[in-house]
């Protein structure tokens, strides 16, 4: 009734998996090409005359709204059930990052502590990870 | 038969069994991932409309046959 064997068109997953590994292989790039402007930047004591480093720099700052756009193409291949578990996702980490924003802010005015920005986006990566794992595996244990 | 977390019932782990097909052959014909059929089957997920009707159609049923909802809806 239903014919088996390879399909025509890779999978959606698959297709998924594709523009994933690109996002990977981008986010190594824009690493390297932040590590070799560091180090250029560091040898010729932070001067802004030279071309190679201005050029890496510039570089650098394009490269996130390259990975950006990668990962809502990888986002609109996605199928429903996965696009709600993105949206959830993001929705958790963006709460959880404006309040430790929020709390940041009472530290910073209150203890004069300067919370480092990483942190925040360290937290809200976390918060993103902690949610599509927490997502993926409810989806596995359903109820029968 | 398998409950939704708002009352939906689904008949799709029993028609993809009687159609022989595996949850991943399945995925590949409704062009989603393998997880979502999981998803759906074991009624973590309540398919769109779209979705729902890919599924009536590939079983050559109707949607109100697949999916359940016992009244609880209403």
């Amino acid at each position: 009734m239903y014919p088996r064997g390879k399909p025509a068109l890779p999978s959606r997953e698959q297709r998924v998996l594709k523009i994933i590994w690109a996002v990977i292989a981008l986010t190594l790039f824009a690493a390297l090409v932040g590590v070799i402007a560091a180090v250029i930047r560091s040898r010729s004591q932070g001067s802004d005359q030279d071309f190679l480093s201005g050029f890496l720099v510039g570089v650098f700052g394009v490269m996130p709204f390259g990975i950006a756009l990668f990962l809502y193409a990888a986002y609109r291949q996605m199928d429903e059930f996965s696009q709600q578990l993105q949206e959830k996702a993001c929705t958790f980490a963006f709460v959880m990052t404006m309040l430790a924003a929020s709390a940041g802010f009472v530290i910073a005015s209150g203890f004069k502590v300067a919370l480092p920005l990483w942190s925040l986006y360290l937290l809200g990566m976390a918060a993103y990870a902690a949610a599509v794992i927490r997502g993926s595996l409810a989806a596995r244990g359903g109820r029968e | 038969m398998n409950e939704g977390w708002w009352g939906v019932n689904n008949h799709i782990k029993a028609l993809r069994a009687h159609h022989n097909l595996t949850q991943a052959e399945l995925a590949e014909r409704l062009d989603v991932s393998r997880q979502t059929v999981n998803a759906l089957e074991t009624g973590r997920y309540d398919p769109s409309l779209p979705l729902a009707f890919k599924l009536a159609r590939l079983f050559g049923q109707r949607i109100e046959e697949i999916f359940n909802d016992d009244g609880v809806l209403e």
